[in-house]
């Protein structure tokens, strides 16, 4: 009971002090909403790199090249030993484990599409049947890559959505004939539109691997690898041994570059971490501040109310009642700015993810206010409140009631 | 007996000297007494009454108030003993100045624990008696010095002490004002109640049926004084 009157006091005593209130929450509220703020945006920049790396097969990617490069001394320098890879390799790196789901290999090129006067810039991807599998994209119309057009290197190609668009406009492609680099390939199915990173995926044009090496790049090689496992913890154990693979394959002294998404995230999340640890820094001593602030005040206000004190002790206000009551007023205004810092730190979260989303052209760009984090800034303004105010209070408890009565 | 004093002393240290404010005052006060205490600034009468009020403790002696011997009592037990026993009125009047007359009446209640519809009723009850039940929700600032002295009566009365003590309740009122507060004593007294008035105007001393001068921290007179009106 005399707690619920000790928060109205409380709420009283800051709405008189309006100017004085404000300002001196303000130190509270720039701290928790800075820590709301930034976590919002970092776990914005999380989920949504999550989200994107969800569209190209989730963390269960495992991105393999040979690199011709090599980091000496921190200088890139060319390494002494090189062998591209084949598509033997493939089935080589399939074979290492059971936790392995997919290989795909990787290459291609920007070429001209051409269909009678039409002609678009596309990107040449050469690959296999099971491509829209892992990548979990659909086809639209027509059929995707078969073994059959691989094996026979057949000039067949499936279009992306926009250069479908571009090159046929309203006309169905599908056994119309596309130049590709002056040779002639057979349109046989059209992929469904789709966005990664922000960017349309539909500049695609999809040729069996086996014709693109023949006819497009006259080799055997593919530029790398990419891997699927079966579950997103797999890659560590399945990543030592592609790389054995290879060098048994290739020659010991061959150099691998292993991505896995899995990887990346978990280095996303490592800088993630560190903004928050830098932004909780930064919180933390301008929650220190605010904290001080408060506690100034608090003191200023016991002086002022000495004869208050007086008269409620006089009445029958215990020590502990008091004590009670100046940290309750010291809680509520710590509170008081963490709310408003919660509400300033969600409208600055959502205010720079659309500036994000308006400048980096990202379709969308979450902001998220996690409920532990809003929590934490709240219950940190309690604590604040509580441990700057309870120097205050235990003035005003301790006060004299002889000389607060008589205090001018 | 309400009130027994037995060698009350009182020093404090002020500045460098020490000032021995009480120097062994013995006084019994009954019930339904209605006493004025007189004397000089620097007599010492504002240091009694602290003590009477338990505002304050001796330095030695004791101060037994309804036969309990508050006299080594720690802040917590003297803060229960004001909020029951003692009814405090002040010459400024002391009133919370951004709190209604209603609610500044329910502060003894509300720190003596009585639950909120009670305190309510009670505190209006208080605010009837003393003649302002059409002034509940106005702030001291909207009300006179008359009116305001009539809301800490009606504190001092809300919880039903055992004593009214009033140190110059009419000290900062008009004359006319003054004599009113001082008939709503005089009424309080026929109604029961134990009153203690400080103060030292002789015209005002003349309301108590028994006067007490101090000076230079003892009891200097002590007497029954006869009242124009029995």
């Amino acid at each position: 009971m005399i707690l619920l009157e000790s928060i109205f006091i409380a709420l009283a005593q800051l709405w008189t002090n309006k100017l004085r209130s404000i300002l001196t929450l303000l130190g509270m509220l720039i701290g928790v909403g800075s820590v709301v703020g930034i976590v919002s945006i970092s776990e914005g920049l999380r989920s949504y790199i999550a989200d994107e790396f969800g569209k190209l097969g989730g963390a269960n990617l495992i991105f393999v090249s040979p690199q011709s490069m090599v980091l000496k001394d921190g200088r890139w320098v060319r390494a002494k030993y090189y062998e591209p890879m084949t598509l033997d390799d493939i089935d080589l790196v399939q074979a290492t484990s059971e936790q392995i789901d997919v290989v795909l290999p990787i290459l291609g090129m920007g070429t001209r599409v051409r269909f009678q006067k039409a002609t678009y810039q596309s990107q040449v991807t050469a690959t296999i049947p099971p491509y829209t599998r892992a990548f979990d994209w659909e086809i639209e119309e027509g059929r995707f890559l078969h073994d059959r057009d691989l094996q026979q290197r057949r000039t067949v190609c499936v279009l992306g959505k926009e250069v479908k668009k571009e090159v046929f406009g309203d006309l169905s492609p599908l056994g119309r004939e596309v130049k590709l680099d002056n040779h002639r390939y057979t349109v046989i199915g059209v992929l469904k539109e789709r966005r990664l990173f922000g960017y349309s995926q539909g500049n695609q044009v999809m040729v069996p691997v086996t014709t693109a090496q023949k006819r497009l790049f006259g080799n055997k090689y593919i530029n790398g690898l990419f891997v699927y496992t079966k579950q997103p913890e797999d890659a560590p154990q399945v990543i030592p041994l592609i790389e054995k693979t290879l060098k048994k394959v290739h020659g010991k002294k061959s150099e691998y570059r292993i991505v896995s998404t899995k990887g990346i995230l978990d280095d996303v999340e490592k800088v993630t971490t560190i903004m928050k640890m830098v932004t909780g820094g930064i919180a933390g001593i301008s929650l220190l501040v605010g904290g001080i602030g408060i506690m100034n005040i608090m003191l200023v206000s016991v002086t002022e109310r000495t004869r208050e004190i007086g008269i409620r002790k006089a009445l029958g206000a215990k020590p502990g009642t008091l004590l009670m009551q100046f940290v309750v007023e010291a809680i509520v205004l710590s509170l008081v700015g963490g709310l408003l810092g919660v509400g300033l730190g969600t409208g600055l979260g959502m205010g720079i993810s659309a500036v994000i989303e308006h400048y980096a052209e990202v379709p969308y760009y979450p902001s998220v206010v996690s409920l532990p984090s809003v929590l934490l800034s709240l219950g940190i303004s309690v604590a604040i409140g509580l441990f700057f105010g309870i120097y205050p209070a235990a003035r005003a408890a301790r006060l004299n009631p002889v000389d607060a009565l008589s205090f001018e | 007996m309400l009130i027994e004093l037995e060698k009350i002393e009182k020093t404090y240290v002020r500045g460098m000297e020490e000032v021995n404010a009480l120097q062994g005052v013995d006084l019994d006060i009954d019930q339904n007494e209605y006493v004025a205490i007189m004397g000089p600034s620097g007599s010492g009468k504002s240091t009694l009454m602290n003590i009477v009020g338990c505002l304050d403790t001796p330095t030695s002696g004791t101060y037994r108030l309804v036969g309990t011997d508050v006299s080594d009592m720690n802040a917590n037990e003297l803060a229960d003993v004001r909020n029951q026993q003692i009814g405090f009125v002040f010459q400024t009047f002391n009133l919370l100045p951004r709190a209604t007359a209603l609610h500044n009446v329910e502060l003894p209640l509300l720190y003596g624990g009585t639950r909120r519809r009670l305190r309510r009723e009670r505190a209006e009850e208080a605010l009837e008696r003393v003649g302002l039940e059409d002034r509940m929700d106005h702030r001291p600032a909207e009300l006179s010095g008359g009116q305001r002295q009539r809301v800490a009566i009606a504190r001092a009365l809300a919880n039903h002490p055992s004593i009214l003590l009033a140190d110059e309740p009419t000290g900062n009122l008009d004359s006319r004002t003054g004599d009113e507060i001082l008939e709503l004593f005089d009424a309080l007294h026929q109604e029961g109640n134990t009153v203690i008035l400080v103060t030292h105007e002789p015209n005002i001393a003349r309301h108590a049926h028994r006067m007490i001068r101090i000076l230079d921290g003892k009891i200097d007179l002590d007497q029954i004084q006869k009242q124009e009106s029995d």
